[in-house]
C-alpha cells in the first residue's frame, strides 16, 4: 500500500521540506512513497534538491505531486510562467497561482533526479542567476523515471541548459529560457530518451539564440513547441524519430506533420519576458496541429490535465487550448439566447444541451456528438470559420427549426445524426455540399436542403435547390424540347386516333338501304359523280 | 538563528552502489532553515527515528549551510557516478557525552528538538568531511 504525506511548511504537515520527506523513504515505505506538496509557501532552498539514494522498484515507486487544488496547473486560468510571470513573494505568502520550488543561490540543480521509478509532477521550479540547469538526471540512466506536467524556468544563461536529462522522459511540461543564452532541453543521452508535448521557450523580446532541443544521442521528440532559438532542434549528429514539432525557426530537420516559420507571438497568450503566459492562444497554429501520441501520453492529457484532443487534434505543446463544452447528461438543459465563443463549442454527452431558442455560434469548430446532445434549436446554428461543424452519432441533433449554416464543412453522420430540419440546412465556402453519410444520416427535411446525400442518407426531403443559371437554362431546354416533341407526338397521335374513330364508326353505323327514296336537298352543289344517277333522274321524273 | 535535520543512520538499503552511495548517511544534514520554522509532524518525531532536529540559536543560517554541500567531484572531466549526498557530516564520535549525545541516541524522540549554544567556531570541532565512497568489491 502506497504511503502518502504531505509537505509543506505552514505548520501541520507531515514533513516541511521535499528533501526531508524523500529522505525518509527507505525506512518508511513497502509499496509506495508519494508526496504531496502544499502551498503554504513558496519552497526555497539554498542547496539542491537530490532525489537520490532510494531503493525503489516497480512496486515501491515515488511520486512527487501536488495536494488536491494545490498545483499551480490545477485552473486552466493560470498563466504559464512561474507563479504566472509574478515576482514570488520575499516573505512566507504562498504563491499566487500554487506550489512552486526555487532555489536561491547559484550553481547546481534545482532539483537533480538520481533513482529510479521516481515521478514528478504538477509542480512549478525556477533556478537563479548562476545555475547549471533547474533540473538534471546528473548523468545517470534512469528506470522508469519520469517528469511530466511542470514547468522550468531558468531567469539567467543556464551553464548547461534549462532542463538537462541523460534519461529522464520530459513530458507536457514548458521550458522557459528567460535569459540570452542557453539551451531548452538537453537530451538523449541514451536510447529511449524522450520529449513530447513540451513547450520550450525563450520570450520574444530577447534575441533567438542557442538550441530549443539538443541532442547527446538518438532521441524521440514528438508534438514539441520551441520557440525563440537559433536551432529549434539540434540534432548534433544524432537521430531523432517522431514527429509534428512546431517552430518559428525555419525548419525541424526529421519527421513530418512540422509546422515551421510560425509567428511566435501569434502562438501564446504571452510572450514577452515581462509578461509571459505560455498558454496557446486562440488561432493559433499549434491548435489541432499534433500526432495522437497515446503511446508516450498514456493518459491523453495535457499540463492541466485537460483531455487531449479538444478539437480534432492534439495541439502542439504543453497546453491542449480547451474547447468550451458543455457534456454530460442534461449539462445545459436551455439557453433562451445567443451562445457564442471565439473558439471552440463542444456540446456532447448524452442530452448535453436540450433545447436553443437563439443562435448558437461560434468562430471554431461546433461539435455536436453523442447521443441526443443536442435536442432542439429553434434559431441559427452557425459556425464560421475553416474548420468543420460536426454532427455526429445516434440522434446527435434531432431538431433544427431554423437555419443550419456554416462557412465551412457541414458533416452530419451517423445513425439518425440529425433527426429533422425545418428550415435552411446550408454551408458555404470552399466546401458547399454538406456530406450525409451513413443509414438515416438525416431523416427529414421539410425545406431547402442544398447538398447530396448518398445512398439513402436522406429519408425524406422537399426539395433540392438552388442550381446555377447554366444548369437552369439547361434543364428549361430540355424541358421545352420535350415539350415540342410531346405537342408534335400528340398531333400526329390525334390524327391516328381521329381516321381510327371514323372507321369504327362506319363500321358500327352503316349506311342503310332505303325502301322508299328520300328527297335530300343538297347543302352544297352537288357534284356528279356518276353513281346512281339512273335512280335519281326516276324519283325526280316520278 | 537556524534550525537543522539530521539524519543519524546510514539510509543506504539497495546493494547497489550507484544508489547507495547516494543516500543520507549517519551525520548527514538533511535540511536547514530558519530559526522558528514549522516543522513536519514526522520529522518531530519517532515517526521518523532516523532524523534529529538540532536548533542553533548562535550559528547564522548560511553558516550551517555548509553541511548541505554535496560531495563535490575530484575530477570533473571523469565524474564519478558514487557522489554522496552531503561533503560534511556531524560526527558522531566527537560529540561528547552529555544531553546532545542522549538526544542523539534517543529513538523515541521524546524530545523533539535540541537547543545547542554553539558558535560557528565551536560547530566546526564537530564536523568531520566525508571520506570518499568505496565501491564494494564485486567479488
Amino acid at each position: 500500500m502506497t504511503t502518502t504525506k504531505t509537505i509543506g511548511s505552514g505548520g501541520g504537515r507531515d514533513y516541511s521540506t521535499i528533501q526531508t520527506w524523500y529522505a525518509a523513504f527507505n525506512l518508511n515505505s513497502i509499496t509506495g512513497w508519494t508526496g504531496l506538496t502544499e502551498n503554504d509557501t513558496e519552497f526555497k532552498n539554498t542547496a539542491s534538491i537530490v532525489l537520490s539514494g532510494n531503493s525503489t522498484t516497480t512496486l515501491n515507486r515515488i511520486l512527487l505531486t501536488t495536494d488536491t487544488g494545490q498545483s499551480a496547473f490545477d485552473s486552466t486560468s493560470n498563466a504559464l510562467a512561474y507563479n504566472g510571470g509574478a515576482t514570488p513573494p520575499s516573505g512566507a505568502s504562498p504563491l499566487a497561482n500554487g506550489v512552486g520550488v526555487r532555489k536561491t543561490t547559484n550553481y547546481n540543480d534545482t532539483i537533480t533526479v538520481e533513482d529510479n521509478y521516481v515521478t514528478i509532477n504538477k509542480i512549478q521550479f525556477q533556478a537563479p542567476i548562476g545555475a547549471d540547469q533547474v533540473i538534471s538526471d546528473n548523468n545517470m540512466t534512469l528506470t522508469a523515471s519520469a517528469v511530466s506536467q511542470c514547468l522550468f524556468q531558468i531567469n539567467a544563461s543556464p551553464g548547461h541548459a534549462c532542463v538537462n536529462v541523460r534519461s529522464l522522459p520530459i513530458t507536457n511540461c514548458v521550458i522557459i529560457v528567460n535569459a540570452s543564452g542557453g539551451d531548452g532541453l538537453n537530451l538523449g543521452y541514451v536510447s529511449g530518451s524522450l520529449s513530447a508535448n513540451n513547450t520550450i521557450v525563450r520570450p520574444s523580446d530577447k534575441t533567438a539564440a542557442a538550441n530549443g532541443i539538443k541532442a547527446n544521442g538518438n532521441a524521440r521528440c514528438v508534438n514539441n513547441a520551441t520557440f525563440g532559438f537559433s536551432t529549434p532542434i539540434n540534432q548534433n549528429g544524432n537521430t531523432f524519430t517522431g514527429s509534428n514539432n512546431a517552430t518559428d525557426g525555419a525548419s525541424i530537420g526529421f519527421g513530418t506533420g512540422n509546422l515551421t516559420g510560425l509567428t511566435y507571438t501569434s502562438q501564446f497568450v504571452g510572450t514577452v519576458s515581462t509578461a509571459m503566459d505560455f498558454r496557446i492562444k486562440t488561432g493559433a497554429a499549434l491548435i489541432d496541429a499534433g500526432n495522437t501520441d497515446t503511446t508516450d501520453i498514456p493518459a491523453a492529457n495535457d499540463i492541466f490535465g485537460t483531455s487531449r484532443p479538444q478539437g480534432s487534434a492534439w495541439d502542439i505543446g504543453a497546453h491542449e487550448l480547451a474547447a468550451s463544452g458543455v457534456s454530460g447528461s442534461g449539462a445545459l438543459l436551455e439557453i433562451q439566447d445567443a451562445l457564442t465563443a471565439t473558439g471552440t463549442v463542444l456540446i456532447s454527452g448524452s442530452g448535453a444541451l436540450l433545447e436553443r431558442q437563439d443562435s448558437l455560434a461560434a468562430t471554431g469548430t461546433v461539435l455536436v456528438s453523442g447521443s441526443g446532445a443536442l435536442l432542439e434549436i429553434q434559431d441559427a446554428l452557425a459556425a464560421t470559420g475553416s474548420v468543420a461543424s460536426g454532427i455526429a452519432g445516434s440522434g446527435a441533433l434531432q431538431e433544427i427549426q431554423d437555419t443550419l449554416a456554416a462557412t465551412g464543412t457541414v458533416l452530419v453522420s451517423g445513425t439518425g445524426a440529425l433527426l429533422e430540419i425545418q428550415d435552411a440546412l446550408a454551408a458555404t465556402g470552399t466546401v458547399t455540399l454538406p456530406a450525409v453519410t451513413g443509414s438515416g444520416a438525416l431523416l427529414e427535411r421539410q425545406d431547402l436542403w442544398n447538398g447530396q446525400g448518398t445512398n439513402g442518407a436522406v429519408q425524406q426531403g422537399g426539395h433540392f435547390l438552388p442550381l446555377s443559371k447554366k444548369e437552369l437554362e439547361s434543364i428549361r431546354k430540355e424541358a421545352r424540347r420535350l415539350q415540342k416533341a410531346r405537342e408534335s407526338a400528340w398531333a400526329e397521335r390525334s390524327k391516328e386516333i381521329d381516321d381510327i374513330s371514323r372507321e369504327m364508326s362506319e363500321i358500327a353505323h352503316p349506311k342503310p338501304k332505303l325502301s322508299r327514296p328520300i328527297l335530300t336537298l343538297p347543302t352544297k352543289p352537288e357534284v356528279d359523280d356518276g353513281e346512281d344517277e339512273e335512280l335519281e333522274l326516276l324519283l325526280l321524273h316520278s | 538563528m537556524c534550525e537543522a535535520i539530521v539524519c543519524i543512520r546510514n539510509m543506504a538499503a539497495s546493494g547497489n552502489p550507484l544508489i547507495d552511495s547516494h543516500a543520507p548517511q549517519q551525520g548527514d544534514v538533511v535540511f536547514v532553515a530558519p530559526d522558528g520554522w514549522n516543522w513536519g509532524k514526522d520529522e518531530l518525531s519517532n515517526a521518523t527515528p532516523f532524523f534529529r532536529i538540532l536548533k542553533f540559536p548562535n550559528v547564522t543560517e548560511s553558516q550551517a549551510s555548509i553541511m548541505l554541500a554535496r560531495e563535490v567531484d575530484a575530477d570533473p572531466q571523469n565524474p564519478s557516478l558514487y557522489l554522496q549526498f552531503r561533503a560534511n557530516f556531524f560526527d558522531k564520535t566527537k560529540i561528547p557525552a552529555g544531553v546532545i549525545s542522549q538526544y542523539w541516541n534517543d529513538d523515541t524522540r521524546a524530545a523533539p528538538f535540541i537547543s545547542i549554544p554553539y558558535t560557528a567556531a565551536q560547530l566546526q570541532n564537530i564536523i568531520s568531511s566525508r571520506p570518499p565512497y568505496v565501491v564494494p568489491d564485486a567479488t
